[in-house]
């Protein structure tokens, strides 16, 4: 039923009122006419409410005739009727009309790069890759040639196994599967040595074949010879193998800050101040030029890009800023606290030194020193790791 | 030709004119297969049918949807009975 209704809003329909005597009469004779009214309700005895579309409306004018009833229009609805009302706003119609191309010709260009994937893959590199085959925000859709920019990058890339590009609406997908790298095969058979491809102190060996030219606790530099593949047998003699072995290096990292007791600390005083930017592509408007009033701030922006649906986006990116006011405080600190804060703030710095995610499984030595107002702290971390690379002769 | 729809399963108010009287709650009726409106005040409706006469009783009575041989009456509807022609 609601179709129907649908459908008679984009024909047009009336809403009329009946009044006179035989008022089922008309109704009835409407029926054997083929004319559809629905929403029919009673007033009082003589007269009723009925909506009828606009064409059926012309037809009723007999019927009312003959069965003596009067008929009126309360009012027209749907959409002939609305474009009836509009005719003469020429400049609302120019608009619509405007923006409707705008639209579409905003729709045969790329507004959107997202990458899907490769976890390890810098996403900057892979949009200049395509940069350079000519595929960039704000270029046209038509022109792309998309086989050969995934060839291009697929040769210049070592890292990457397998690239696809969608594209969906104004939204380029690419889609990345990173590659293993495959391990540098070496023959059993072959003789070699195994050389050291970084620094440290040993602190496992483990010599499968081969003989130990160095022990644990030995440090030894990036180029030095750790196992040589030769083998010495009492009845053998000397004969040379193919070196293997599992060796461990401690690696050290450490870092030390001093803190003092008393210091100054930035608190939030709640004050904050507003501001909206807008990007046409690369064309920004500020609606507030000048910078903030307040002395120390914090500032925060989020970036968000229009778009309709999910894929339709558009060049127009809206950022909503925000200052937050700060304020300095005087906070002393105990020992304890002081030497927590650091402590964090060191495993932090050298986590990300290191480029590791959590610093869960690393050994961790503290060195803490009090004096006077100051305290320093000491944080190092033990590491093993592999090395050890096999050098053919 | 009662045999042979018999035969084919097709529903009576398909091939004969009998109506078919669809109650859904307390506040819609469905009729099929209708002939006219006797009479239609808020309260009250007599719809003629081919086989006898519909009365239904109630409150704010609405003829919402009208075609020629169907018709849904909304509205709070209290008793309804039939007055058969035979």
């Amino acid at each position: 039923m609601n179709i129907r209704n649908l459908y008679m809003y984009f024909t047009g329909f009336v809403n009329i009122t009946v009044e006179g005597f035989f008022t089922e009469r008309f109704i009835n004779s409407c029926f054997s006419n083929a004319i559809f009214l629905w929403d029919l309700q009673r007033e009082n005895s003589s007269f009723f409410r009925v909506k009828i579309s606009v064409k059926d409306f012309k037809k009723i004018k007999k019927i009312a005739r003959a069965t003596k009833c009067k008929v009126k229009i309360s009012n027209k609805k749907g959409l002939p009727i609305l474009i009836h009302k509009y005719r003469k706003r020429k400049i609302l119609a120019i608009a619509i009309l405007v923006i409707a191309i705008f639209i579409f010709v905003l729709t045969r260009f790329i507004w959107n790069i997202d990458i899907v994937g490769g976890n390890n893959i810098n996403e900057e590199e892979i949009k200049t890759l395509l940069a350079e085959s000519g595929i960039e925000i704000g270029k046209r859709k038509s022109e792309f040639n998309l086989d050969k920019a995934i060839n291009k990058i697929r040769m210049q890339r070592e890292d990457i196994s397998w690239i696809g590009i969608d594209i969906k609406g104004t939204n380029l997908i690419v889609n990345i599967n990173e590659a293993d790298k495959s391990p540098e095969v070496i023959d059993v058979n072959e003789v070699c040595n195994i050389v050291a491809d970084k620094d440290g102190e040993i602190s496992k060996l483990i010599v499968k074949q081969g003989t130990a030219r160095v022990a644990v606790g030995d440090k030894v530099k990036k180029g030095d010879l750790l196992v040589e593949g030769v083998m010495e047998g009492k009845y053998t003699g000397i004969r040379q193998v193919h070196a293997m072995a599992d060796i461990e290096v401690k690696k050290y990292a450490e870092k030390e800050e001093k803190q003092n007791l008393v210091q100054q600390i930035e608190t939030k005083t709640g004050n904050e101040e507003k501001n909206l930017e807008i990007k046409f592509h690369k064309f920004k408007i500020n609606f507030n030029k000048r910078l903030s009033k307040f002395e120390k701030y914090d500032t925060i922006k989020t970036t968000k890009k229009l778009k309709f649906f999910s894929n339709y986006y558009l060049p127009i990116e809206v950022s909503k800023i925000t200052y937050l006011e700060k304020n300095l405080e005087q906070k002393e600190y105990t020992v304890p606290e002081l030497t927590d804060k650091i402590k964090l703030e060191l495993e932090q710095k050298l986590n990300e030194e290191l480029g590791l995610e959590n610093a869960d499984n690393v050994e961790k030595n503290v060195e803490v020193n009090v004096e006077g107002q100051e305290v320093y702290v000491k944080l190092i971390y033990i590491m093993y790791e592999k090395i050890g690379t096999k050098e053919v002769l | 030709m009662r045999k042979i729809n018999d035969i084919f399963d097709i529903p009576e108010e398909v091939w004969s004119k009998t109506p078919k009287i669809t109650i859904t709650g307390f506040e819609e009726i469905l009729i099929e297969n209708f002939k006219g409106i006797l009479e239609y005040e808020d309260f009250f409706a007599r719809i003629n049918t081919h086989i006898g006469v519909i009365n239904i009783n109630g409150f704010n009575l609405k003829l919402n949807q009208m075609t020629e041989d169907d018709i849904l009456v909304t509205g709070k509807i209290e008793n309804i009975d039939f007055e058969s022609k035979q």
